[in-house]
C-alpha cells in the first residue's frame, strides 16, 4: 500500500514541526531551569556558575557537575519567608478558586438556561473583558479601590463607614482582583458542560418525583463535574503563580510566590535562587497539572 | 473496503480483474453515496456535483454540460445555486446521488440511501433508483437493513451475517430457496419443522406436524436431521379436514389473529405445542373470516410449497 | 424548541455578573475624560489626557512594537497550533503522543513567571541577544497551546464523512484538506488567531522576562508607569484599548454570525 505509506510520511512531518518547537522552547528550558537552580550566583554575565563550556571538554564536564549543589534548596527550606510565600500562594489560590466556583456556577447555569440566541450574546459579554488587557482591568480596580476612589465614595455616601478604609495593599484587594480576572476561566468550561446537559434527564428526574433542589443535587451537579474540574484546575494552577494582581493590588508584607520569583530575579539578581523557587513551584503544581492534562486527554478521547 | 476506506485483512477485491488494494480511494473507479449524504456545506449544489469532475481536470465546458445533464436526471433544475442547508432531505439525497453518478464510475456504492426518507417518498425513490440504474448502466451496490427495499430494488441480493455472505442470489431464489435456516428466518417469516429425511428422499419423519412431504429431493443422506421450511402465506387454514392425499396436514388451534388490513396473520398452535404462523389474504369483506380465536382448525400446504433445509 | 423559563435567580445572577465585570472598565473610561488629575475630584469633561497621549513618543513606540509582535506571534502560533491540533485529533496513537499532549496542555495552566523565566534562561544559555524575536518566540510558544485547544475542539466535531466523500470523488488527501477541511475549520482558526493576538498584546510577565533593549512592549510601559500609582494618562490609554478591542470583538462575532449559518455542518 504505497499510497498509505506516503500518507504516513506526510503525517509524520506535520507532527514533527510543532513537536520540535515544543521540545526546544518548552521542555529544554525546564531542564535549564533545573540546572540553574543547582548553580551559584556570580557577578558575571551570565550571573551564575558553573557555566557549561563545550570547549572545555571532559575536564569541563567534570568541573561543571562538581560545581552543582543543592545549596539553593537548602536556603529556601530554611528561610521561613519562602515557605510563607508558598503557603500564602496556595491559600489564596484555594480560597479564590472556591469563591470563583460559588460565583461562577450560578452565572454559567443561568446562561445555559437562557434561549439559545441569547446565550451567544451573553457569552460574548462574559468573555469580552477577558480580551481587554488584564493590566488595564487591574489598573481599573486600583482606581476604584484607592483610598479616595469610587468604592469609598459609595460607602461613605451610603454611610456604611465613617472613615474611608484602605483597600489597596490588602489581601481583600488581591481576592477581588483575582476573582474579577479569572471569572471567565471558571464560567466558560462550566457553561460548556452545562450547555451540553440533556434536558430530558432533568425532565425524567422530575417525572420520577424529585423536587427542584434534589434534581440539581442528584442530576445536574454530578453531570457537570467534568466542567467543574476543568474550571477549578484552570483557575487554581495559574493563580498560585500570579504576579501582576498581587503586585499591583496587594501589599509587600507577604508576597505570593510569583512576586518572590520576580524579586529574586529582577531585584536581587539571584538567578539560581529564583530558579530553585521556580522548580519547587513546579513540583508543587505537578499533581494538579497532571490531573488537568489527564482530564483534557480524556475529554479528547471521549469525543 | 470497496471504496477504499477500510483495509481488508485477507482476500482480494477484483474490479474487471484488477486488484483494488493497490489503488487509493481517490483513484478508484468506484464512487459512494453516503448515508448522511456528506454534502459539502460550504459549496452550493452545482459546486458539490462539480467537485469530482474538477478533480479529474475536465474542461469547464464539459463539466457544465455534465452538471446540467445530471441535474435534469435527478430532477433538481433550478436548485443549482442553493446550499445544502437550504434543501429538504429528499433534495439533498438527490444531490448526493447526482454527485456520485456524474463521474460515471464502474461501481456505485449506496450506503442506506433511502433510510432517511419517509415511507411514501421511499417507495417512489426506490423505483426512481431502479430506472436510473437501467439508464446509466453501471453496477449499483446498495447496503440496506430494509428487506422489502432489497427485494424490490435488487437484481441480486447478498445476505450477510456478522460479516459473512451467507447467500447471494436473485430475490425470488433467496425467498423461495434459502440455503439455510438462518437465511430462511432472516428474510420474511418461516415455519420450520425438524425431522429425519426418509429413505425416498421426499418425506420427512418425526416432525411436530407428523410426516411431511416435499416435491424436490434435498442433497442429503436419508436418516440425517433436516428441517422443512414453509412460508406462512403457503399455509391454508380450513374448518373441515382437507381431502387425504399428498398434502401435508396437521390439526391446530388459533391462538391469536393480527389484522393488517390487506392480510391477517394467524398464530396457531399444533398438537405438540409448536407455534405455526399462517398469513391469509382478506379476499372477502369484513364479515367473512376463515376462523376465530381458540377455534380448532386444520392447516395444510402442498408438497411443492415447502423445501428442505440441510443446515 | 421549547421556550425556557428563566427564573429571577438566574436573571439576577447574570445581571450581577455582567455589572461586576464591566463596572471597572466603565469607571476607567469615564475618568479618562476627567479634566482633573485627581480621581477623587471630578473636574468636568476634558480630552486633555488623550492629547497628551498622542505626544508621548515612547508610549506610541511601544504600541507599534506590541502590534508588530502580536501579529507575528499570532500568525506563527496559529500555524503551529493548527498542526498540533491535527496531529492530536487525526493521527491516532503515534509514538510520543503522550509527551506531545503533555507539552501542549501544560502551558495552558503553567504560571507565566515559570515559562518566562525558563525561556529567558534558555536564551541566555545559547547566548542569543534578547529583543523583539525572543519575545516573539516566547509568545508563540505560549499562544500555540490555546490555538491547539480551540482548533482541536472544532476538529473533533468535524464530520469525517465529508473528507471521505471528497477522497471518494477523486481528491488526494492533501487536496481534500485544502478544499474541504480547511474552509470548514477556518472560523475556528480565525478565532484562535484573534485569541493569540489578544494574549500577545496583553502579556506582561513573559515579555518582561524575555525582552531586550529596544523592544519595550505596551504592557511593560504601562506597568512601569502604573506601579507607582494611578495616572490619568493611563486611563486614556486603557479607554482606547478597550474601545479597540470592543469594536474588534463585536465586529468579529457579527462576521461569524453572518458566515456561520452557511459554514456549519447541517445537523
Amino acid at each position: 500500500m504505497k499510497w498509505q505509506q506516503r500518507r504516513f510520511v506526510l503525517q509524520r512531518l506535520v507532527v514533527r514541526i510543532p513537536y520540535a518547537w515544543l521540545l526546544v522552547f518548552f521542555l529544554v528550558p525546564f531542564l535549564i531551569v533545573l540546572k540553574i537552580s543547582l548553580s551559584q550566583t556570580a557577578i558575571a554575565q551570565p550571573p551564575y556558575t558553573p557555566v557549561f563550556e563545550l570547549a572545555a571538554g571532559w575536564h569541563g564536564l567534570v568541573a561543571f557537575f562538581s560545581g552543582l549543589s543543592l545549596n539553593n534548596y537548602g536556603l529556601i527550606g530554611s528561610d521561613p519567608l519562602y515557605i510563607l510565600s508558598y503557603v500564602k500562594s496556595v491559600e489564596i489560590a484555594a480560597f479564590s478558586t472556591l469563591i470563583l466556583l460559588v460565583i461562577g456556577y450560578p452565572i454559567a447555569y443561568a446562561i445555559a438556561r437562557t434561549p439559545h440566541r441569547v446565550q451567544a450574546v451573553l457569552i460574548i459579554l462574559v468573555v469580552l473583558p477577558f480580551w481587554t488587557s488584564l493590566l488595564i482591568r487591574i489598573y481599573a480596580w486600583m482606581n476604584i479601590l484607592q483610598r479616595d476612589g469610587l468604592l469609598n465614595d459609595v460607602l461613605m455616601a451610603l454611610s456604611i463607614v465613617k472613615e474611608p478604609p484602605a483597600w489597596l495593599s490588602t489581601d481583600t484587594a488581591i481576592y477581588i482582583g483575582i476573582v474579577y480576572s479569572y471569572l471567565p476561566f471558571m464560567v466558560l468550561p462550566l457553561y460548556a458542560t452545562l450547555e451540553k446537559l440533556d434536558e430530558s434527564l432533568i425532565e425524567a428526574a422530575a417525572d420520577l418525583g424529585c423536587p427542584r433542589w434534589k434534581i440539581f443535587w442528584l442530576v445536574t451537579l454530578p453531570l457537570s463535574s467534568s466542567g467543574m474540574l476543568a474550571g477549578v484546575l484552570l483557575c487554581f494552577i495559574p493563580i498560585v503563580g500570579e504576579f501582576v494582581i498581587p503586585d499591583l493590588l496587594g501589599g509587600s508584607q507577604s508576597p505570593m510566590i510569583g512576586q518572590t520569583i520576580w524579586t529574586e530575579f529582577f531585584g536581587n539578581k539571584d538567578w539560581p535562587a529564583a530558579s530553585a523557587v521556580a522548580v519547587l513551584l513546579v513540583c508543587l503544581l505537578v499533581t494538579p497539572i497532571v490531573v488537568y492534562q489527564n482530564q483534557a486527554m480524556r475529554a479528547l478521547e471521549r469525543e | 473496503m470497496i471504496a477504499g476506506f477500510e483495509r481488508p485483512n485477507a482476500g482480494r477485491i477484483l474490479l474487471d480483474g484488477v486488484d483494488l488494494a493497490a489503488v487509493p480511494p481517490y483513484r478508484r473507479p468506484v464512487n459512494m453515496m453516503f448515508q448522511n449524504y456528506a454534502l459539502f456545506p460550504h459549496l452550493n449544489v452545482e459546486a458539490n456535483i462539480a467537485f469530482g469532475l474538477k478533480q479529474e481536470g475536465l474542461a469547464k465546458r464539459e463539466i457544465d454540460r455534465r452538471i446540467a445533464d445530471m441535474v435534469a436526471l435527478v430532477k433538481l433544475e433550478g436548485f443549482g445555486g442553493r446550499k445544502p442547508h437550504e434543501l429538504s432531505g429528499g433534495q439533498r439525497q438527490r444531490v448526493a446521488l447526482a454527485r456520485s453518478l456524474v463521474k460515471r464510475p464502474r461501481v456505485l456504492l449506496l450506503d442506506e440511501p433511502l433510510a432517511a426518507l419517509d415511507k411514501k417518498l421511499r417507495g417512489e425513490t426506490q423505483f426512481e433508483l431502479m430506472e436510473l440504474q437501467r439508464e446509466v448502466g453501471f453496477t449499483f451496490i446498495i447496503v440496506t437493513h430494509d428487506q422489502s427495499e432489497a427485494m424490490t430494488v435488487a437484481n441480486r441480493i447478498g445476505v450477510m451475517d456478522r460479516g459473512r455472505l451467507i447467500q447471494v442470489a436473485p430475490p425470488a431464489e433467496i425467498y423461495e430457496q434459502p440455503n439455510s435456516r438462518w437465511v430462511a428466518d432472516f428474510i420474511g417469516d418461516v415455519n420450520l419443522f425438524a425431522g429425519r429425511l426418509g429413505d425416498d428422499g421426499l418425506s420427512i419423519e418425526g416432525t411436530a406436524a407428523g410426516r411431511l412431504h416435499v416435491a424436490v429431493k434435498p442433497d442429503a443422506e436419508p436418516g440425517t436431521m433436516v428441517w422443512v421450511a414453509v412460508r406462512p402465506e403457503k399455509v391454508r387454514i380450513s374448518r373441515e379436514p382437507p381431502l387425504p392425499g399428498l398434502d401435508n396436514c396437521v390439526a391446530g388451534t388459533v391462538v391469536d389473529i393480527g389484522y393488517l388490513g390487506d392480510v391477517s396473520i394467524y398464530k396457531l398452535r399444533i398438537r405438540d405445542g409448536s407455534p405455526v404462523k399462517a398469513v391469509i389474504a382478506n379476499v372477502g369483506g369484513r364479515s367473512e373470516r376463515v376462523a376465530g380465536v381458540d377455534e380448532q382448525v386444520w392447516l395444510s400446504w402442498p408438497a411443492e410449497a415447502a423445501i428442505v433445509l440441510t443446515r | 424548541m421549547t421556550m425556557r423559563r428563566v427564573s429571577t435567580f438566574n436573571l439576577g445572577s447574570i445581571a450581577l455578573g455582567i455589572v461586576f465585570l464591566y463596572l471597572p472598565i466603565a469607571v476607567l473610561v469615564i475618568y479618562s475624560f476627567n479634566a482633573s488629575r485627581l480621581v477623587s475630584v471630578w473636574g468636568g469633561w476634558s480630552t486633555r489626557w488623550y492629547a497628551e497621549l498622542i505626544q508621548d513618543e515612547a508610549l506610541l513606540d511601544s504600541v507599534f512594537i506590541s502590534i508588530r509582535l502580536a501579529l507575528t506571534a499570532a500568525t506563527a502560533a496559529t500555524i503551529l497550533g493548527t498542526l498540533s491540533a491535527l496531529a492530536l485529533v487525526r493521527f491516532g496513537r503515534f509514538r510520543g503522543r503522550l509527551l506531545f499532549a503533555a507539552m501542549i496542555y501544560a502551558p495552558l495552566v503553567m504560571p507565566e513567571v515559570i515559562t518566562g523565566l525558563s525561556l529567558l534562561l534558555l536564551f541566555v544559555a545559547i547566548a542569543v541577544d534578547r529583543g523583539f524575536w525572543t519575545v516573539a518566540i516566547a509568545h508563540t510558544t505560549m499562544a500555540m497551546c490555546f490555538v491547539t485547544v480551540i482548533v482541536q475542539s472544532r476538529l473533533v466535531d468535524f464530520d469525517m464523512s465529508l473528507e471521505e466523500a471528497a477522497m471518494d470523488l477523486g481528491a488526494s488527501p492533501l487536496r481534500t484538506f485544502f478544499a474541504v477541511t480547511l474552509p470548514l475549520i477556518l472560523p475556528a482558526i480565525a478565532a484562535a488567531w484573534m485569541l493569540a493576538f489578544a494574549l500577545s498584546l496583553d502579556d506582561l510577565v513573559i515579555a518582561s522576562f524575555t525582552t531586550g533593549p529596544g523592544a519595550t512592549t505596551l504592557p511593560i510601559r504601562i506597568y512601569s508607569q502604573v506601579r507607582l500609582g494611578v495616572k490619568p494618562e493611563m486611563n486614556a490609554v486603557c479607554a482606547i484599548m478597550v474601545a479597540v478591542v470592543g469594536v474588534a470583538v463585536i465586529g468579529a462575532s457579527l462576521l461569524a454570525k453572518l458566515s456561520g449559518a452557511r459554514g456549519m455542518p447541517v445537523r
